[in-house]
């Protein structure tokens, strides 16, 4: 039944709206038969009458959609993206794998191809069997952030937490690397200028430097003393969280 | 010119409003191309119901794909894009984007309905500019975002930032 004539009723924001529906009703009666009946709704519409009418409109698109625009966000701006409202901290982190993933097919398609890798636990992370061997070396040489996969702390020494980040492991640091690092193929260098961090040769033997540099601005030490901390890089903060001292 | 290029078809808002265009350049969504395949020559006849984007928003997503109809398809293997930063935008395109945030937010979601790859990257990568270099009070004004983070959680915050604060 449609409501009263509103002529003289003027909505101060927007205009009504007639829908006519027909909807499926359970009656409640013995039989329980389900019959249709025909309703009309009058719905007020403000300004916007297209598909987007949230007043917070970036938080009310859809999460495919957010996630692409978090995917162009530049890797440093995640954390201040996290860092707005709980809605985004839980997006970018329960999308973190598919948000890193997308960013790592659709912008490196040259590495992607050429840098054997895997999905390990939903991440794309490279699979190099060097890789392992290498992390030791560089891991072992320093004091690092622990496996932040893990979420606890297994080994403190000196009252400083070691912490590791593995570029094997699930996380974003494989971006982060991909994002600050140069890719050179032998004999033909992709990229000029310093190879630190990068993968230094990928045909023939493949040759991969990159910890060091990832791991030596996220150290932890002189807490006790009370001198500041190092540099933590903010590109792995949005992901790894601050470790508990 | 070829004969399909200058065919002219009409859409049909959601708000009634036609909007006449050439096939070439409302086939730059792909929604669209295949509805045009799918009805074949009856789609010349009748009117195309775009039921989720309203008269504006379809007129300002038309005048992007007639400025971009002779784009060539992006090439997947083009290394050189694949190096661009993130962000980039063409001149066009950045002016093209000057709108109010409603209207933006709108052409993201009529791109993604319609299908419309390139406009839709273009818009998102409109809104991750407007995100880049801001601190999280910045983007909260910037797209009027609550903060609804307890005091715990904004102690947690200081303290991310605090670790974070030499970049």
């Amino acid at each position: 039944m449609a409501p009263s004539p509103r002529s003289n009723v003027r909505p101060k924001r927007g205009s009504l709206q007639k829908r006519d529906l027909v909807m499926a009703v359970q009656q409640y009666s013995p039989s329980n038969r389900v019959s249709c009946m025909s309703i009309t709704i009058y719905k007020e519409v403000t300004k916007g009458t297209g598909l987007c009418n949230e007043k917070d409109s970036l938080t009310s698109l859809p999460l495919e959609l957010l996630v692409m625009i978090f995917s162009h966000v530049p890797l440093d701006s995640y954390l201040d993206v996290v860092q707005t409202s709980k809605v985004f901290r839980e997006i970018a982190k329960k999308n973190a794998a598919r948000l890193c993933n997308t960013v790592i097919v659709s912008y490196f398609p040259l590495e992607f191809s050429l840098i054997p890798s895997g999905m390990i636990n939903g991440w794309i992370a490279p699979t190099h069997p060097d890789l392992d061997v290498l992390e030791r070396y560089v891991l072992d040489k320093k004091k690092y952030i622990d496996d932040a996969m893990a979420g606890t702390s297994s080994e403190q020494e000196s009252g400083t937490r070691d912490l590791q980040i593995k570029l094997s492991h699930p996380g974003p640091q494989y971006l982060m690397w991909l994002r600050t690092g140069k890719v050179i193929v032998k004999g033909s260098p992709v990229a000029k200028g310093g190879s630190e961090g990068k993968v230094v040769k990928i045909n023939g033997r493949e040759v991969v430097q990159f910890l060091k540099p990832l791991n030596s601005k996220l150290i932890a030490t002189g807490q006790e003393d009370g001198t500041p901390r190092e540099v933590c890089q903010r590109e792995l903060i949005w992901y790894f969280g601050v470790p508990e001292n | 010119m070829a004969a399909s290029e200058s065919t002219r078809i009409t859409l049909v808002s959601n708000d009634g409003a036609e909007v006449h265009v050439e096939r070439n350049v409302a086939e730059r969504s792909m929604l669209i191309k295949n509805m045009m395949e799918d009805l074949g020559e009856a789609a010349m006849t009748q009117s195309v119901p775009i039921p989720n984007v309203n008269e504006s928003v379809l007129k300002k997503v038309i005048e992007w794909c007639e400025h971009h109809k002779n784009d060539p398809p992006a090439a997947a293997d083009d290394d050189s894009d694949s190096r661009k930063k993130t962000t980039d935008i063409e001149e066009w395109d950045q002016k093209f984007m000057q709108v109010d945030q409603e209207m933006l937010f709108e052409i993201i979601l009529a791109s993604n309905y319609l299908d419309i790859k390139p406009l839709l990257d273009v818009g998102c990568k409109t809104v991750a500019n407007m995100i880049k270099g801001k601190s999280p009070e910045e983007i909260r004004k910037t797209f009027n975002i609550t903060n609804d983070f307890t005091p715990e959680e904004e102690e947690q915050i200081r303290r991310e930032n605090e670790w974070a604060e030499d970049r």
